[in-house]
């Protein structure tokens, strides 16, 4: 497998603080790379200088072989696509607007839309099957559908990075799931290589192929779910107790059983 | 996309209404036919030299003031910002004001000048006041904005009344078209070309930008560069705006917002619509101004709040859910 983008000695953060530390990290292409760890332990933070938007303190950090911050903002956005964690659209847009401004960094001078570019908004629509929504305001949707026309806009950039901040954090569970399932999708079909940050563990060992574990600014652990996804990493890291039970087949451990260590009714 | 045509339709039909009555309208009401009698006729002169400006600086500058504050709202992200809530008005009326009362003769170049380094000074002056540790703070640009608008609008009448030259400096302080001529005209047509030459250019971007600013980023937007040009176009088309027709507020909130309850849309579809209407409502209110009372000039820019504030009013109470449904 080979690194799409990868970071060297990073440190970043903001002001004059320092969160994440000297600190090597690489994202391998084509596969779903999650993002875990406690709050506060730097996850967003690194997803900020991985996509460009912050400059890290310190450090190397490369894009298909070259250094990120040679890339103008539209050339980054066409490699890489960035969905916020609350992402607001402005009030009369409809689905199928929102969807063509993922164009946008691909528009020379002052054309914007030009029939290639219809083409492949059309597909990004189809793709998170929107079809029958794409002239409804994004405003009307519901939650999940905002999610997916995000998403759509998002695939329409026609990047091979899409990064995405706690993804499923505003869903109830069925939205999260399908949100999760399409990503899969977008993985194995267009070969997205794809990073996310994920709270709930079980989703991120179900739906991730390499996962690395964030801690106080550092990185704990690098590498298949089974792998980073121990009692121990668990005990110390995020202080719960828990029992891991492993599918036969794929080794992606699942939680069940859990306990805040320092809790008092845990003891 | 139906309603959208017929909207363009009709506000393009209200605009040659509206402009053919300002053009007409006055402490006289002239008829059409006046506009092309020989031009030895007084009223045909009347018309020629003093109606014709004035009802193209008031559509000018109408449009000037609607479009700054759609640019406005959009890239701040805030529906209720506007350049004359934020002092931009106020900041170039003041530098008009000082200039005139240390000596300098207002001619259109000067005035100009000095309404876009008020402009510039105000503007920069209400960002610093605004920028917190994440970028700038909407809140506290409008906050921020309010009270250094009012200031500086009370530093303005002070100087003025100190002065002694209220009298002087009725046209800047209430507003008003009285009085323009053709070089006003030419003036506001080339900030008219440059304005609508950009904000046409990078209007992809300004929509772009509408959304919140981790996802326009995401999408490859280059922020600081958008900024640097929407501030050129807002400072110069309210300094322009404020050089001809003094501190006029509220058209570049109320106009951008009654567009966008009328045709919910983004940057890029309602500009046009924004333009034509806030010339629309200045060749209107001009109209009101220069009629009502025969003889005396009501103050535009108390006319131009009373109606303004109407509409905000009216989207408040009726919010924006009222034309959707």
């Amino acid at each position: 497998m080979t690194a799409i983008l990868s970071a060297t000695h990073l440190s970043a953060g903001y002001g004059h603080h320092e969160i994440i530390t000297d600190q090597e990290i690489t994202v391998q292409s084509g596969v779903i790379t999650g993002l875990i760890g406690p709050n506060g332990s730097g996850k967003s933070t690194l997803l900020n200088v991985l996509n460009g938007f912050e400059s890290p303190m310190a450090g190397k950090i490369t894009l298909q072989g070259r250094p990120l911050q040679q890339f103008s903002a539209k050339k980054r956005a066409q490699q890489i696509a960035f969905l916020a964690q609350h992402p607001i659209a402005p009030d009369g847009i409809t689905v199928r607007e929102l969807v063509s401004f993922g164009r946008y960094c691909h528009s020379h001078g002052f054309r914007w839309l030009n029939p290639k570019d219809r083409n492949t908004v059309q597909e990004a629509i189809q793709t998170v099957h929107l079809n029958d929504f794409q002239d409804r305001l994004v405003a009307d949707l519901s939650g999940g559908q905002r999610q997916r026309a995000f998403i759509a806009m998002t695939l329409a950039q026609d990047s091979p990075i899409m990064m995405l901040d706690e993804p499923t954090t505003y869903l109830d569970l069925t939205n999260q799931l399908e949100t999760l399932e399409l990503l899969r999708e977008l993985n194995q079909q267009y070969h997205k290589t794809i990073v996310l940050v994920l709270h709930d563990l079980n989703q991120a060992a179900y739906y991730c192929d390499q996962l690395i574990c964030m801690f106080d600014g550092t990185v704990k652990a690098v590498g298949t779910p089974g792998k980073v996804i121990t009692a121990d990493l668990l005990r110390e890291e995020f202080h719960v107790s828990a029992d891991i039970v492993y599918d036969n087949d794929q080794h992606r451990p699942q939680l069940t059983n859990c306990h805040p260590l320092n809790s008092v009714t845990a003891s | 996309m139906k309603s959208r045509r017929v909207g363009l339709a009709l506000l393009i039909g209200l605009l040659i209404v509206s402009a053919g009555l300002n053009l007409l309208g006055g402490p006289k009401w002239f008829a059409l036919n006046t506009l092309f009698q020989s031009s030895t006729h007084l009223s045909t002169q009347v018309l020629w030299r003093m109606r014709i400006p004035r009802t193209l600086c008031a559509l000018m500058v109408g449009a000037l003031l609607a479009v700054s504050g759609q640019l406005l709202q959009t890239v701040s992200h805030n529906p209720i910002a506007d350049p004359s809530i934020l002092g931009i008005n106020s900041g170039a009326t003041l530098a008009l004001i000082i200039g005139g009362v240390s000596g300098i003769s207002l001619t259109v170049g000067h005035s100009v000048v000095l309404g876009l380094i008020g402009a510039v000074v105000a503007f920069a002056v209400v960002m610093l006041l605004s920028v917190s540790h994440n970028g700038i703070d909407p809140l506290r640009l409008l906050l921020g904005g309010t009270v250094f608008s009012g200031f500086i609008s009370c530093i303005s009448y002070a100087v003025s009344l100190v002065t002694n030259t209220t009298q002087a400096f009725r046209n800047l302080l209430i507003g008003g078209f009285s009085g323009v001529e053709y070089a006003q005209v030419a003036l506001l047509a080339v900030v008219f070309v440059i304005v609508f030459g950009l904000a046409f250019c990078f209007c992809s971007g300004f929509t772009v930008m509408s959304l919140d600013q981790q996802t326009s980023r995401g999408l490859g937007v280059a922020q600081g560069h958008l900024w640097v040009v929407a501030t050129l176009l807002i400072v110069c088309a309210t300094g322009a705006s404020v050089a001809v027709a003094g501190n006029i507020g509220f058209v570049g909130l109320g106009i951008p917002q009654l567009i966008n309850t009328i045709w919910p849309g983004s940057f890029k579809q309602n500009l046009g619509f924004t333009m034509i209407g806030g010339a629309i409502f200045m060749a209107l209110a001009d109209l009101v101004a220069k009629t009502v009372i025969p003889g005396t000039e009501l103050p535009l820019a108390a006319l131009s709040a009373i109606i303004g504030g109407c509409f905000l009013f009216a989207i408040v109470a009726f919010g924006e859910r009222v034309i959707r449904e």
